[in-house]
């Protein structure tokens, strides 16, 4: 099992670090950051222009080779230094750590709201197969599927907030903000867990130990929860962790149209006015996160199934 | 007599039941075809929308502009979708901008593919280490997520210009490429699990006993048994790119042309919606596109596939 951890981890590690690798070179071939930080008034002459910008090369290390650059860059990084924010002039990571819990809230609330409604939904679906929950389940998986979330959290908006006046349109303070960008962000996890543990609920009643458990005489409920459930819990855990990317993906969209004030939002804002620390901080972050998820799946899956393990 | 009448019932009958058949292989089928004649009703928009389109689909009419469509205001109403807020024929634009939306995904697709065919084929085929560092790419790719990544590229790389492109192609040749380079992993992933599966097939050692090339190998034994699943995952990630696509125009870092893509058009809208409903309608030709492919994909695993049947029912 240590084994299995310590190869896990390493293979994370490396993930992380071709991360930052892709991005940091993407940066490079994006243009020179020195033009930015060069102020253009009009009373300045070109060879002040020049100096400044000369200075600002300097200070931002880029007159040297680009793969000193990037051995330095790493140096900097380990010491948590990921530079400064071109439109705040504030360290990139301050603005990251200022927004990460409003960020953290969002998602994990969807995620919740994404668990208790979807697993249930496609546990009773596959339960009841053919009935109205069931129809109604797939009606929720499709739904969540095709419809453009933007659209979704706009057309919310007119009704929750613009015509019943219930909630508010965007931004946070009371815990009623969190609703509309919440359910949106939910849905499409909603979608995917009701689908997956609906196909993994039915596989899961037609296995042999459950038809034993039936023939045996066992009531139909001690079948369920005892059997079927207990075991397709698993493929289904599995689902819903794997799935957990796909929100992040969704949270900057979701984000921007309520105005929460998280990580994706920043980090659209950065890519509009070219903060490109704050971006690559940004990625970086989204990067590392689902390399986590991915992670903790992986070893929770070893925990359970002891052949992993030995692969 | 009485002979004769059983052989008549026993031909109806047979008449009846062949009739049914086809009946029934169209209801067990049902979704599959709805799939299809929806992709095919886009598909023709998009081929013929020029001249489908009631009216100029960039003519701006001040006057008329925020309208309902005709059937729910029959007095004050313009168009049968509507106008938009510069008072242009919401149908035109989405018409017109449905070739450029299909074009855009349907090129990522084929780009992702072709990339990632290739990369898979190579991978699995070779092993070693053009396998392991291909991989560790696909897993660091995989390791942000997709919308993310397409952002950051889309950002860093807006001066960029594609070699081989007019510069007034630049933009969308770019949002093609990216959009498709973003496919490859997948693809790449399932081919190579197909390769590994096949290459130690005996009619592939045969044809490598044989003499033949790794090149012919690849290219005339693995790939056409390999390539069925890839076939089925592209059609079932055409909605995926849609998507993509239009949750991009809609943080700004879509394509600018003269008749957007529907994805732009709702962005475009987002401010008059409240007073205007009728703006969603790119909304909801992307929502029936998505379910078409999909729907068209489903029916592809089953009938390419009979193993995977009812995974997901």
């Amino acid at each position: 099992m240590t084994a299995f951890i310590v190869r896990r981890l390493l293979q994370a590690a490396l993930v992380i670090v071709g991360v930052v690798t892709l991005v940091f070179f993407l940066i490079r071939v994006s243009g020179d950051p020195a033009s930015l930080g060069v102020s253009l008034e009009e009373n300045r002459t070109q060879e002040e222009i020049e100096a400044e910008y000369r200075r600002v090369q300097k200070q931002l290390g880029l007159d040297r080779h680009i793969l000193i650059q990037y051995v330095l860059f790493w140096g900097r990084a380990a010491r948590g230094d990921f530079g400064y924010s071109f439109r705040y002039s504030i360290p990139a990571t301050q603005l990251i750590i200022d927004r990460l819990p409003n960020s953290l809230r969002l998602g994990s609330l969807a995620a919740a709201m994404g668990l208790v409604v979807g697993l249930p939904l496609g546990i009773v679906a596959a339960l009841n197969r053919g009935s109205i929950i069931d129809n109604l389940a797939t009606g929720v998986s499709v739904f969540g599927f095709v419809v453009p979330q933007f659209w979704l959290a706009i057309v919310l908006i007119i009704i929750f907030s613009v015509h019943l006046g219930w909630l508010p349109t965007s931004g946070t303070g009371s815990w009623k903000h969190i609703i509309l960008p919440a359910f949106t962000l939910s849905l499409g996890l909603v979608a995917t867990v009701a689908r997956m543990s609906r196909s993994g609920m039915l596989e899961a009643l037609s296995q042999d130990y459950v038809r034993t458990a039936r023939a045996k005489g066992l009531s139909e409920r001690l079948v369920i929860f005892r059997h079927a459930l207990r075991n397709g819990s698993i493929s289904v855990i599995t689902v819903v962790v794997s799935s957990l990317p796909q929100l992040l993906g969704t949270v900057v969209v979701v984000e921007v149209v309520f105005a929460w004030p998280g990580v994706g939002n920043l980090m659209a804002q950065a890519v509009n006015n070219r903060d490109y620390p704050v971006v690559f901080l940004d990625v970086l972050l989204f990067g590392t996160l689902t390399v986590l998820i991915f992670l903790i799946m992986d070893l929770l899956y070893a925990v359970v199934d002891p052949r992993i393990r030995h692969r | 007599m009485s002979e004769l009448a059983g052989t008549f019932d026993t031909i109806a009958e047979r008449r009846r039941t062949h009739g049914m058949s086809v009946w029934r292989k169209m209801w067990v089928h049902r979704l599959g075809i709805v799939g299809i004649a929806i992709m095919l009703a886009f598909v023709i928009g998009a081929l013929f929308g020029t001249w489908l389109a009631p009216k100029d689909p960039i003519a701006i009419d001040l006057r008329n502009n925020l309208k309902s469509p005709v059937w729910i205001d029959p007095a004050e109403g313009v168009g049968l979708l509507g106008t938009d807020n510069l008072g242009r024929d919401v149908l035109s634009r989405m018409l017109v901008g449905s070739r450029l939306s299909l074009i855009v995904a349907f090129s990522a697709l084929v780009i992702g593919m072709t990339s990632g065919v290739f990369l898979g084929l190579l991978t699995g085929y070779r092993g070693g280490i053009v396998d392991d560092v291909i991989m560790r790419i696909a897993d660091t790719q995989t390791a942000i997520p997709f919308l993310v990544l397409l952002i950051a590229v889309i950002a860093f790389l807006r001066d960029f210009q594609l070699p081989f492109v007019p510069s007034d192609q630049n933009e969308l040749a770019k949002m093609i490429v990216f959009l498709g380079i973003g496919g490859w992993v997948g693809f790449a992933r399932l081919i190579r699990g197909e390769v590994l599966s096949l290459r130690e097939r005996d009619y592939v050692q045969a044809a490598r006993s044989l003499g033949a090339s790794d090149l012919r190998v690849m290219l005339r034994h693995i790939m056409p048994n390999a390539i069925q699943p890839a076939i089925v995952a592209a059609s079932l990630s055409f909605g995926g790119v849609i998507l993509t696509e239009a949750a991009l125009s809609f943080l700004g870092l879509g394509v600018n042309t003269l008749v957007p893509t529907w994805g732009k058009m709702i962005s475009d809208s987002r401010d008059y919606m409240t007073v205007a409903w009728h703006l969603s309608f790119p909304a909801v030709a992307i929502m029936l596109v998505v379910l078409g492919a999909n729907l068209l994909g489903d029916w592809l695993r089953d009938i390419l596939d009979p193993r995977l049947r009812g995974r997901q029912g």
